[in-house]
């Protein structure tokens, strides 16, 4: 197990130094540079920002520039946030994104499997149908539709929640308690999660049900629910688990989304920013962030993974 | 199951669908929306970019009414009667008899528009508002009055800003209602329809095409080469896709074609694994033996004889891949990122109905509700088709 995990962790490594050059010479084949189109700047002093900032180098110079940088973990200074260097951004702003993703990440587990598992053991009656519908809802309707409709409902007509903003907005926070402001994001986040979660452990439980060790169990003459509880769920969540690792990743991108609806001030919205003024240090320290934070979280989910499946977790340990 | 898969499956398919109830629905509802999208704009629907200032926000079927300035008798301008007594309340004549009239009873109405640059009193410009005709002066005694200093009366006769016209029921109704510039939101649905219909199509094709390629080549060849490219399916799984459409949305001038390659370049990571498992069982098969000992080459073995062995699966995914691409294209264009605004597509139309559901709902409820049922006669096919295909499921 143990082995297993240093070696991923190992060849993340290359993976990250794919991931790195691959967005550099991306992002350098784009003609012109960040300061180009700037307007009503004289020559000598653009000349100046772009050598300051290294961008008159050769690109093989700024690129083994930009991998010192990644080295020592500090990407540079953002162009468009001045003062402020990338690792700054990053450890104020990613904090603020993991405080609604994280709950929504469980809600969506929360809401999924007990909504699955009740639809699989409802299974062609009218729960099954709702659960169903539910999931269908869930993935037909964009995020930015049922965002502002969840707002609209909770903090429009019902008030109770702030339909809009963060913690840090003292305009608003003097009406609502600090949690509240969690709430709407977590749940917009989960709802597209959940639709999925939803229909992989229906058909996980429906499948599990029908094999023959199921059989064999009840032939054994166990109670239903030691069945279910015991034997049909944990094999059932197999599917789910899997998925646990592209549903972190769409949460990760989906907080893009998110942030811009509900005007939160996570390192989404940064992104998306840094991407249109083309904040190169900004923009190429994110995407190494991202897909770094994504590697550890498919790790664990494949220890999970590993955990609970005893197939897996032999051939781990060979 | 009663008879042998057959062995060239696409006619199959099709006929599968037709019998299975759920499939031949949902893939009606899907080619009745497409059919609709692209004929029905050329059939008899307005303009989608004709914007109608007087008109604004209308909600769906409500009663236009045609204005006819007096002495002329081709109509100017469209109002409904929600907006003409909107503009009459909100005028400065606010104390004037006659808000909340019924214009359908009304012969003729007047449009008082003063240029912007003369402000009342009270800061603004004068708004420019309908009222009755009896009111005219009424209102130009009440605008003298909120005069700011320096200006005693209106630069010109009042006759000059006051516009009559006559009032009529217009035989125009917009079905689904108008957006603020007074658009069809029918005929912009439709056609921004065209537009995402499109995305999904193209792209899924572009995703199928490399995943086929890739996942064949890869799995035809085997061995050492087949684990490395294998390897790097495993790594772009792992990676963000979203974030890499971003970045060639805004590294490259941004262009449809583009769309469709950069939703398409990150879309076909499924397509070559399931193309891959399937190559690797076929080619053991003893019709591929027989191929090779005719001495055919192996592209042609590969590209005329496996892969086409491998749709069943393929055409399920591509089917699910359709509303996937469809719903991120809504998600690019939702960050500003996709379509661009002279062109509307079911993510702008979204966005903006999102945004401003409070008011016109309409603006919302209609897009969303074609946008919803697209992708879900999409899932629904697809999900028939699995279940259609897979032999494991027959027994549902």
């Amino acid at each position: 197990m143990l082995r297993f995990f240093v070696r991923r962790l190992l060849l993340s490594i290359p993976i990250l130094f794919v991931v790195a050059s691959l967005t550099f010479f991306l992002v350098r084949a784009a003609p012109g540079d960040p300061f180009s189109d700037e307007k009503k700047i004289p020559e000598a002093s653009r000349e100046e920002i772009v050598a300051f900032y290294g961008l008159d180098l050769p690109v093989w110079q700024q690129y083994l520039r930009f991998l010192g940088n990644l080295l020592r973990l500090e990407p540079g200074y953002s162009y468009s946030h001045s003062g402020y260097s990338v690792t700054e951004i990053i450890s104020t702003h990613f904090p603020t994104t993991l405080a609604y993703a994280l709950p929504g990440f469980f809600l969506a587990l929360a809401i999924g499997i007990p909504l699955g598992s009740l639809a699989a053991m409802r299974h062609g009656r009218w729960g099954d149908w709702a659960a169903t519908g539910f999931a269908m809802v869930g993935i037909c309707l964009p995020t930015f539709v049922i965002g502002p409709l969840l707002a609209l409902f909770f903090g429009g007509w019902l008030g109770v929640l702030p339909s809009v903003g963060w913690i840090t907005s003292a305009q608003f926070s003097e009406n609502f308690a600090p949690w509240s402001f969690v709430v709407l994001p977590s749940l917009t986040l989960a709802i597209l999660y959940a639709a999925f979660i939803t229909r992989l452990s229906r058909s996980g439980l429906i499948e599990t049900l029908r094999s023959d060790y199921i059989r064999t169990a009840r032939a054994k003459g166990l109670s239903s629910q030691r069945i279910l509880w015991r034997h049909a769920l944990p094999m059932s969540l197999l599917p789910v688990v899997n998925f646990l690792g592209p549903a972190l990743a769409g949460m990760i991108t989906g907080s893009f989304v998110i942030e811009t609806i509900f005007n939160i001030p996570g390192l989404g919205q940064f992104f998306i920013e840094a991407a249109i003024d083309r904040d190169y240090p900004l923009l190429l320290g994110l995407v190494v962030f991202y897909a770094a934070l994504i590697l550890l979280l498919n790790l664990l989910v494949d220890l999970l993974q590993a955990a609970l499946n005893p197939r897996i977790r032999e051939n781990l340990g060979r | 199951m009663t008879d042998a898969p057959s062995i060239r499956p696409t006619p199959g398919i099709l006929r599968r669908i037709l019998t299975s109830p759920p499939a031949a629905t949902s893939l009606g509802v899907f080619l009745l929306i497409t059919a609709l999208c692209w004929l029905a704009p050329a059939l008899w629907i307005k303009e989608p970019n004709t914007t109608r200032l007087s008109l604004g926000a209308t909600a769906p079927l409500a009663t236009i009414y045609d204005l006819t300035p007096a002495g002329s008798d081709t109509p100017d301008r469209l109002i409904d009667e929600t907006r003409a007594q909107q503009l009459i309340r909100n005028g400065l004549s606010l104390e004037l008899p006659g808000s909340g009239i019924d214009i359908a009873n009304e012969p003729s109405i007047v449009w008082i528009e003063i240029p912007p640059i003369i402000r009342s009193t009270s800061g603004g410009p004068i708004r420019p508002v309908w009222i009755l005709p009896e009111s005219v002066e009424a209102f130009f005694q009440q605008a003298a009055e909120q005069l700011p200093e320096g200006l005693s009366s209106l630069p010109g006769p009042p006759e000059q800003f006051a516009t009559y016209y006559q009032v009529h029921t217009s035989p125009i109704r917009f079905l689904a209602g108008t957006d603020e510039l007074g658009r069809d939101l029918l005929a912009r649905t439709l056609v921004g329809g065209r537009l995402s219909i499109a995305v999904g199509l193209a792209a899924t094709l572009v995703s199928v095409t490399i995943g086929i390629v890739y996942g064949g080549v890869a799995g035809y060849i085997g061995g050492k080469l087949d684990s490395l490219m294998m390897r790097f399916v495993d790594i772009l799984y792992a990676l963000p896709f979203l974030i890499f459409v971003i970045l060639l949305m805004v590294v490259f001038p941004r262009s449809l074609l583009l769309l469709f390659l950069a939703i398409g370049a990150v879309e076909w990571l499924t397509t070559a694994r399931i193309v891959r498992g399937e190559v690797l069982s076929i080619k053991k098969l003893p019709f591929v033996d027989a191929a090779r000992t005719l001495g055919l080459s192996h592209g042609t073995i590969l590209f005329r004889h496996i892969l086409p062995n491998t749709l069943p699966p393929v055409i399920v995914y591509a089917t699910l891949t359709i509303p996937t691409v469809i719903l991120l294209e809504s998600v690019l264009s939702f960050l500003g990122l996709g379509v661009q605004p002279p062109h509307s597509s079911w993510g702008v139309l979204l966005n903006e109905g999102a945004e401003r559901m409070q008011t016109y709902p309409w603006m919302l409820i209609f897009p969303a509700s074609l946008f919803a049922v697209t992708l879900l006669s999409l899932n629904f096919l697809g999900d028939s088709l699995r279940d259609l295909l897979d032999p494991k499921s027959n027994g549902r």
